[in-house]
């Protein structure tokens, strides 16, 4: 039930588009394949319609995973190809770790906080929203990722002009 | 086209960083064993010491039947002289799979998989310094065998400068001139050859296969670092040891037996047995459980 309203949620702010935006919100659904985790997403792209963009973002890894943990960090995307509505991007990422339940773990040195960095690269496609699929390395666990998910782009600067209708 | 070159870097680089994932944060601890060469090393063919005192006519028979025949007149110091009775000859025969896999001597010759019929080491000492043939000397060696076939096996002699000792056929590797055949006889005891080199000597066939399989050993339970794997070879009684629990060579389709061997830190014995067809290369997950030194030996006794 969570999920879905998670879901439904990143629909709604993926509805609210424009072409010209320059800001994109977007939600993301996580797997971890080395700790088959299952986690959720939340992300804002500065510059959206550039090439270098700007990616605060936040996953959080569910409680029913083998890794219970939640991330806050940035994401530096550089566009690689363009074709259409296709877009494929490099991106590095430096994050703050909080792993919830690292006492479960026997990895030796294992705490409860964690810088990471991750490499990876992603592609995205459609107009308006977007959908988008990534693959990612996390650096300092050496676990892989892979993140699908929707990015919707608000206009820039006329926020309060426009109401949107996911707020309704 | 810098485009081009930032696409393939990037894969180059995700391909190289996909190759070094770990899953240690949800490893469960996995058991650790400790070295099981002192169990087996208790468990294998105590060397024969024979003294010898005086001309005779021989042989000298080992415990399983081994029969040597030998002159002095063969045998020389390191440094080349001759020497003069008392003498001791050695001797270690590993006939069964049993006493190989104890004795940690698989029948490998240069990465391919021997068919044997037995191997012995033999020794002659005197005053504690090894002797060696003097050239173009050799000792006639027969091994007991129920149903040895003429012009089957071939003399292999052991190369020790490697670990598991190496077979190998060329006498030419340690400088010595071939002038015997090389190939087993057949006589009333079993397989019969001239050596022309003490040390360890194996009566074997080369498995002509022109497809070979790998087994891979792993485990989600058990450290596999200190466990000895071995996989026999029933049908060419061949006995193959992984190293870095893999085994490779191994001829397309023939059944093969697994036993691994491991002693954790205090002092229980494991043990994990297995029968597959070697049809494909396999990885083989293994779960070692605890087991009465008197049933692994069973287990290695109906090999």
């Amino acid at each position: 039930m969570y999920r879905f309203q998670v879901l439904l949620f990143l629909f709604l702010l993926g509805s609210c588009n424009s072409a010209e935006a320059q800001i994109s919100f977007g939600g993301s659904g996580l797997y971890n394949l080395q700790t088959e985790s299952v986690g959720v997403g939340a992300r804002v792209v500065f510059r959206s319609e550039k090439s270098l963009q700007v990616v605060p973002q936040f996953s959080y890894f569910l409680p029913f995973s083998k890794v219970n943990e939640w991330t806050v960090g940035l994401s530096i995307q550089q566009r690689i190809l363009k074709y259409r509505n296709f877009g494929f991007y490099g991106l590095t990422h430096a994050g703050y770790n909080h792993w919830i339940n690292f006492q479960d773990s026997k990895m030796k040195g294992a705490q409860q906080t964690n810088w990471n960095a991750e490499l990876g690269a992603g592609a995205q496609w459609g107009r308006g929203v977007k959908f988008f699929a990534e693959w990612r390395y996390n650096v300092h666990f050496q676990e892989a990722h892979l993140q699908l998910g929707l990015i919707g782009a608000v206009k820039n600067g006329q926020r309060k002009k426009e109401k949107c209708a996911a707020y309704n | 086209m810098k485009k081009s070159v930032l696409f393939l870097m990037s894969i180059l680089g995700l391909v190289v960083v996909w190759s070094a994932c770990s899953r240690d944060r949800i490893e469960e601890d996995l058991n650790e064993f400790e070295s099981p060469n002192t169990y087996l090393d208790s468990k294998k063919q105590d060397e024969q010491v024979f003294v010898i005192d005086s001309a005779g006519t021989g042989p000298i028979i080992g415990n399983q039947g081994t029969a040597i025949w030998g002159g002095i007149d063969c045998l020389r110091l390191p440094n080349g002289d001759t020497i003069d009775y008392p003498f001791v000859v050695k001797l270690v025969e590993l006939y069964s799979a049993k006493d190989m896999i104890y004795y940690q001597m698989p029948t490998v010759g240069q990465g391919s998989a021997l068919e044997s019929a037995g191997e012995i080491r033999l020794r002659a000492e005197k005053d504690g310094q090894l002797l060696s043939l003097a050239e173009p000397c050799a000792f006639k060696v027969s091994m007991p065998n129920l149903t040895p076939q003429q012009n089957y096996m071939s003399v292999f002699y052991g190369n020790e400068s490697v670990s598991p000792v190496d077979w190998r056929t060329d006498l030419s590797y340690w400088g010595i001139t071939a002038l015997q055949s090389g190939v087993f006889d057949v006589d009333t005891i079993g397989y019969t050859a001239y050596i022309e080199k003490l040390g360890w000597i194996n009566a074997d066939r080369s498995i002509s296969s022109s497809t070979t399989r790998t087994f891979t050993f792993d485990s989600d339970v058990d450290d596999l670092t200190n466990v000895a794997i071995f996989v026999y070879l029933p049908g060419s009684h061949t006995v193959l040891q992984a190293e870095d629990a893999v085994v490779t060579g191994i001829p397309n389709g023939v059944d093969a037996k697994v036993i691994a061997i491991a002693v954790n830190g205090s002092g229980t014995l494991f043990h994990f047995y297995d029968e597959i067809i070697a049809n494909s290369n396999q990885t083989i997950m293994v779960e070692m459980s605890s087991i009465t030194d008197a049933n692994l030996t069973n287990i290695l006794d109906s090999l």
